[in-house]
């Protein structure tokens, strides 16, 4: 093809030969046509290395000298508009985005008007009134736009930008040309123009909450797989609201970046209005269009992202009940009705208390159904959304893991010990809460685990406070014993008195001194919002208060906490295991003649998990627990003592004195501590 | 051949620019010929590039060369977009969309030709072209606009290629995402111009229900073999490639229904009276969108509310159709309870028999005296014509039970929810509950004879042995039979009804209240075991029926051996017990060794069930864990 093109060439003789008044005017004719992006025969463009390079020229030899100077005057011109032209031919269409289309069709206007002054140059050539020194004064004024372009279209082309790309950088230079007016009205001129594009997609976001952006322009991202639909209701989880749409932070435009955020939610909440099937009307403002201090835009941004959002309160709170959705969460997982999660407990307790293997989780959701619809939650509307969870790990090891996240060994270790953990049906238990779309946008997956967190542990104390009453009944029976006989209990009967005290206040404190007030301060708060990310922020700033204050955040406080009430546990079922053999002893007293007395049975205690000794004798056993709960106690009161005096905001000195109000534990402290450090003297003297 | 440079050479020469040479002249009035393909002294058309090319004698310079082949690019373009509007004109089949865009695209080339005639005649013929203004570099500037919208139309010819309907309009609109605004408009025009047909189709289709598309370019294509019963579901479809897409997918669905609707008034309802509030609203759609692009959705939502509700009304209101579902459950679904029993006990007799085509006409007469004695009558009289036993074709050995279930005639628009095939599962559903109420019908018979002629056997003392393991095992498959029709009623039939209620009340289109009716059937027939899933379960069930169905034979046996020993010891005769009573403790022993079996196979496949209703009628079934401490597979832990 060369070939054949080169034989439609002109061979022509060097221009040396010619008197020097042709040669300009012969240099002219060639010049205006170089001036308009063509290649001539005496001032020829060397070829490119690669498509960003600066184009060079080179004028034939043997031209008379000082023309050959006066041309070379105009290179950088040629050069600027080489890479203009470049990036016009490029850019304009449908490669690269309607952004860059839009700015090379600005661009090519500006190239359209220089090739007109070219013509202009033409016509005076023609009327021979041209000279190369007055077609260099002529092109002045347009030297510098060009120059500009050049700077603009090479950074944009080395950069490969494209879409929100190409307008930070228009943006930057556009502030970087503050102090030229002349230039700086140029390049708002060209952001504007390839803004719009951009507007465009944003305000088909921001009003009507789609994403038309098939040049993958735009920062939202739409990965719509299957449409919302066909998926059954379960599928939206806000995982997958979180995966549907996603923001491209490469993609944003600088000047929009204070305002990322609220244009995602803007378009999202959008869409869940939508899917509630009801009619989105957003307030219709003019057109979109750059300016450099943001006026304009950063208003109607944010008028569209309060209408969507206020829209969407109003859906959440009318339409589908958002407070009583709330209220009847909060029912069942702060333990509100008595009733019911007592019943809940008689029933189920049996089975509960199996290991977490042998639990059979369709019996507890039948019994939960039981004690639902026989209780007084059965007036709750949403009561069939209440299920139960068995989950593979204990509160301890959860909160521990959550709190550790940050160091990957604990984590490592974390699920090594979990391994050997078995489980009982009571630390595994959990309530679940169903909820459906759009409900489930203020219940995400992270809030149903504080309440779980929140749930497990009252729900251990709420247990552990029903055995100790069984203890207290059983102690009732042994009452009515012989002198002797009952005295054998004297030191289990203070143990178990202590005990009680321990676990009604700390159920008092976290129920009534911490759950009730947050909870009504925040109804309160959550009457007076106006859009949803209000209430996202005040719901969780009610569970981290509810979740810190019931001393789930401290590990070593909630261990202690734990230790505490397991121990309240092991020593109930001991007692009542004690019990139940000391019955069926007197029971088997007429028949057996082996077993001479209550006593004996007593003083043999059978073989126990929670007890480390099978041979101890009972009054032994009570007293190591008595021990133990001491010094645990103590110190859960002197930690709470310690977190009392870092935080000014905190409640849990009040637990304190409750637990402590008759300086009982610290009188024993300070015994304690006199003697151990008696001891001590003693030994090192 | 004379050219710039020579004429520049000659300036050289002379210093007396443009005159007398033509060259240049002639080269310029053949660029403007080539703008619109067409050949001359310098330019050649070249047939396998379908491009001018410059004729070999012709010599230039090269910024001359450049610019005129840059220039000369138009007229390729041009015949490009030329070529492509020629071609369809001749063919009929390629639709009106396709003819609209060729005559658009004409319409934008002649316009170019226009402005290309002015600045021929203003060259001139003779008279000096610099006089007159036009040079290379201002036919380049001249051309820049005109160059950039050919090149577009060339780019949509070349897209567009093939294509018709709505797929063409969908085509031609992915170009009016783009950055240029001149373009977009230009595009923008094309496109409403194109969509004009289609504009026209979609309002006769959404208002009028009429469907007029002679090339099928339309988004919604008819079946015209379909039978009237199932138009709803067959008749009328959407040809997804063809919806433009800048409809969405809901938009779409909603122009279909609604055109639908009216058909379905029109075809099944017979309703031929206008809608009421359609016409105004289709005035009000007219005078606020004036094509396709800008078309006012919210009259076409509304049309579509408003054709649905109307549709939903008179099927509510003249068709019944909550009175009808209703039946359905009262009688398919045994919901009726007065009237299952009875003809339960009417029916027993007859179906004991063998099965014969012969028995339909016994069996209605006395399905009629059944109703006739039960609060059936006075059930709605169209309810009850309706109302019919059905036969099915008996195979060798099949008893009438195999046989007999109830029917329902349906026609009109009530065909259209109540398919054949929708008719089918209602009579498999039929069948199992009606099974199922059959069973407990048998076993509470049996506990009556126990409790009536036990009695008689009280002096029978071999035989009291026997008699208690009987017991036993019926007051087992009695809490069996109970339980299971107790959950079919209840938490199969009565929770799904509820939903469907629930739905009918809210449903606002057909398409919803056929989606409700689909999932009710859906969960009545997984949840009774009915489904592939639960294939295997069904089978254990059969199993557990056929052990109840021996079980009474055997004891029907024992019972009646039994008081004819009564008599024959009252009478003196030979005692005959020996005869009878090993046989009947062996066979009940292995019954009811296999009905054990059956029925923890069939505890422990409902525990692993993925439906969580079944894994809690497992837990009802075994209440007290009676077979859990039986069998070692139901105590093992599930995790």
């Amino acid at each position: 093809v060369a070939g054949l093109l080169d034989s439609h060439l002109l061979q022509v003789a060097p221009l040396g030969n010619v008197p020097v008044g042709d040669q300009e005017r012969i240099l002219l004719e060639e010049l205006l046509y170089v001036l308009s992006g063509f290649d001539g025969d005496y001032i020829r463009a060397l070829p490119l290395s690669s498509n960003i390079d600066e184009r060079k020229f080179e004028i034939d030899e043997s031209v008379d000298d000082s023309l050959k100077e006066m041309v070379r005057r105009f290179f950088p011109i040629l050069a600027s508009y080489s890479i203009i032209e470049r990036f016009y031919e490029s850019r304009s269409g449908f490669d690269f985005g309607m952004v860059n289309d839009a700015l090379a069709s600005a661009i090519g206007n500006l190239v359209h008007e220089y090739r007109i002054f070219v013509c202009q140059l033409e016509s005076l050539l023609l009327k021979s009134e041209l000279s190369l020194q007055k077609a260099w004064y002529l092109l002045q004024p347009n030297v510098a736009t060009l120059h500009q372009l050049h700077h603009v279209t090479l950074s944009l082309m080395r950069a490969k930008a494209q879409g929100g790309q190409v307008l930070s950088v228009l943006h930057q230079q556009t502030m970087e040309a503050m102090g030229n007016d002349k230039q700086q009205k140029l390049l708002l001129s060209l952001t504007r123009s390839a803004a719009q594009p951009y507007w465009e997609i944003l305000q088909k976001w921001i009003y009507q909450g789609s994403v038309e952006d098939p040049y993958l322009e735009f920062m939202v991202e739409d990965h719509q797989v299957v449409s919302m639909d066909k998926l059954s209701p379960t599928a939206y989880s806000d995982d997958y609201w979180e995966k549907r749409y996603t923001l491209r932070r490469d993609r944003v435009p600088s000047f929009l970046l204070p305002l990322t955020d609220q244009i995602l939610r803007t378009g999202k909440y959008l869409n869940v209005i939508k899917q509630c099937g009801m009619k989105v009307k957003p307030p219709k403002v003019d057109d979109l269009c750059y300016t450099l201090d943001g006026f304009g835009y950063k208003e109607a941004i944010e008028k569209a992202y309060s209408y969507a959002s206020e829209t969407l309160l109003h859906v959440l709170m009318q339409d589908y009940d958002l407070l009583g959705r709330l209220k009847s969460v909060k029912y069942y997982f702060f333990l509100n009705a008595g009733d019911f999660i007592l019943h809940f407990l008689s029933l189920c307790g049996a089975e509960l208390v199996k290991n977490v293997d042998d639990v059979m989780p369709s019996r507890l959701e039948s019994l939960l159904e039981l004690a639902l619809r026989t209780s007084t939650a059965n007036a709750d509307p949403f009561k069939d959304d209440l299920g139960l969870e068995l989950l593979s790990y204990d509160l301890t090891t959860q909160m521990v893991r959550i709190l550790s996240i940050q160091t990957h060994e604990e984590r490592v270790d974390g699920n090594h010990s979990m391994d050997h953990v078995r489980l009982t049906g009571l630390e595994a238990f959990s309530f679940m809460y169903r909820v459906r779309w759009p409900v489930s946008l203020v219940f995400t997956t992270k809030v149903m685990a504080c309440y779980q967190m929140i749930f497990r542990h009252l729900f251990l104390t709420k247990y552990v406070e029903n055995l100790l009453g069984r203890v207290w009944i059983s102690h009732k029976i042994v009452r009515n014993y012989a002198f002797p006989t009952s005295q054998w209990y004297n030191n289990a009967f203070a143990l178990r008195h202590r005990m009680l005290h321990f676990i009604q206040n700390l159920l008092y404190y976290i129920t009534v001194e911490v759950l009730e007030p947050s909870w009504q301060v925040f109804v309160e708060k959550i009457r007076k919002v106006d859009n949803v990310d209000q209430v996202i922020s005040t719901h969780m700033e009610l569970l981290n208060i509810c979740m810190k204050e019931s001393m789930l955040t401290d590990p070593a406080l909630l261990q202690t906490a734990t230790k505490l009430i397991k121990l309240c546990e092991a020593f109930a079922h001991f007692i009542l295991k004690m019990h139940r053999h000391a019955k069926e002893a007197e029971m088997g007293l007429s028949s057996l003649a082996n077993v001479t007395s209550l006593s004996e049975v007593l003083l043999t205690s059978p073989g126990d998990v929670f007890l480390q000794e099978n041979s101890d004798t009972f009054d032994q056993n009570v007293a190591r627990m008595e021990l133990q709960f001491t010094t645990l106690l103590a110190d859960l009161l002197h930690r709470i003592a310690e977190m009392g005096h870092e935080s000014y905001d905190s409640h849990m000195l009040t637990l304190l004195n409750r637990l402590d109000f008759n300086n009982y534990y610290t009188e024993k402290v300070i015994q304690f501590t006199l003697k151990s450090n008696q001891t001590d003297e003693t030994i090192s003297g | 051949m004379q050219c710039f440079s020579d004429s520049v050479m000659k300036i050289i020469r002379k210093r007396k620019p443009s005159h007398s040479d033509v060259s240049n002249h002639i080269l310029l009035r053949e660029i403007l010929y080539a703008f619109q393909g067409i050949q001359g002294q310098v330019f050649q058309w070249d047939a396998t590039h379908e491009n001018l090319q410059l004729k070999s004698t012709v010599k230039l310079p090269k910024a001359l060369r450049q610019m005129v082949l840059s220039l000369v690019e138009l007229g390729w373009l041009f015949h490009k977009v030329q070529k492509y509007c020629e071609s369809p004109k001749t063919e009929s089949t390629c639709g009106l969309a396709a003819r609209a865009f060729a005559a658009a695209l004409q319409e934008e080339l002649s316009k170019s030709i226009h402005k290309l005639t002015v600045h021929t005649t203003r060259s001139g013929d003779t008279v000096g072209v610099e006089a007159q203004g036009l040079t290379f570099q201002r036919l380049l500037v001249w051309t820049k606009e005109p160059k950039a919208r050919m090149k577009l139309l060339a780019a949509l010819v070349e897209a567009c290629h093939g294509q018709r309907g709505g797929a063409l309009a969908s085509v031609i609109h992915s170009f009016v995402l783009q950055g240029n605004a001149t373009l977009k408009t230009v595009v923008l025009k094309i496109l409403v111009q194109v969509c004009r047909p289609l504009y026209e189709m979609l309002m006769l289709w959404t208002f009028e229900g009429e469907l007029r598309d002679p090339y099928g370019e339309f988004f919604i294509g008819v079946n015209l073999a379909v039978d009237p019963g199932s138009l709803w579901n067959d008749k009328y479809y959407e040809r997804s490639a063809m919806v433009p897409n800048f409809f969405t997918q809901e938009q779409g669905h909603q122009v279909a229904t609604t055109g639908k609707s009216i058909c379905f008034l029109r075809e099944i309802c017979l309703d031929k009276s206008p809608i009421p509030g359609l016409n105004q609203i289709r005035r009000t759609a007219e005078e606020r969108s004036e094509s396709l692009l800008s078309l006012d959705w919210e009259s076409i939502e509304e049309a579509y509310g408003t054709a649905s509700q109307y549709l939903l009304q008179v099927l509510l209101d003249r068709y019944h159709i909550k009175l009808h579902l209703c039946a359905l459950r009262q009688y398919l679904l045994l919901g009726q309870g007065d009237f299952v029993n009875h003809l339960m006990k009417l029916v027993e007799p007859e179906l004991d028999k063998p099965a014969t085509t012969r028995m339909s006409r016994l069996l209605a007469s006395i399905l009629d005296k059944c109703i006739r004695c039960t609060n059936s009558q006075y059930d709605d009289a169209d309810v009850l014509k309706r109302l019919d036993v059905r036969i099915s074709e008996p195979s060798q050995g099949d008893s009438g039970w195999d046989v007999f279930s109830l029917d329902y005639k349906v026609d009109g628009p009530l065909g259209t929810i109540l398919t054949p095939e929708v008719k089918t599962r209602y009579e498999t559903l039929f069948y199992a509950l009606w099974r199922s109420k059959r069973m407990e019908w048998i076993m509470s018979k049996l506990r009556h004879q126990q409790l009536t002629e036990g009695r008689q056997l009280r002096g029978l003392l071999e035989v009291q042995g026997v008699l208690h393991q009987a017991q036993l095992l019926l007051s087992e498959m009695i809490h069996f039979a109970q339980e299971m029709s107790h959950y079919l009623s209840f938490e199969v039939v009565a929770c799904a009804w509820e939903q469907l209620s629930i739905a009918l009340r809210s449903s606002k289109t057909m398409d919803q209240l056929l989606t409700a009716h689909e999932h009710f059937l859906q969960t009545v027939t997984s949840r009774a075991l009915l489904d592939e899933e639960s294939k295997d379960i069904r089978d254990h069930l059969r199993g557990i029926h056929e052990a109840m169905l021996q079980f009474s034979q055997i004891q029907e046996r024992l019972f009646s051996s039994a008081i004819l020993e009564v008599e024959k010891r009252q009478g003196k005769s030979k005692s005959t017990i020996e005869t009878f009573l090993p046989s009947i403790k062996a066979k009940l022993c292995a019954i009811s060794a296999s009905y054990q079996n059956f029925v923890q196979t069939f505890l422990f496949m409902l525990s692993s069930h993925s439906d969580p209703n079944l894994q809690g009628l497992g837990v009802r079934l075994d209440f007290n864990e009676c077979y859990q401490r039986k069998d070692s597979r139901l105590s093992m832990s599930l995790t």
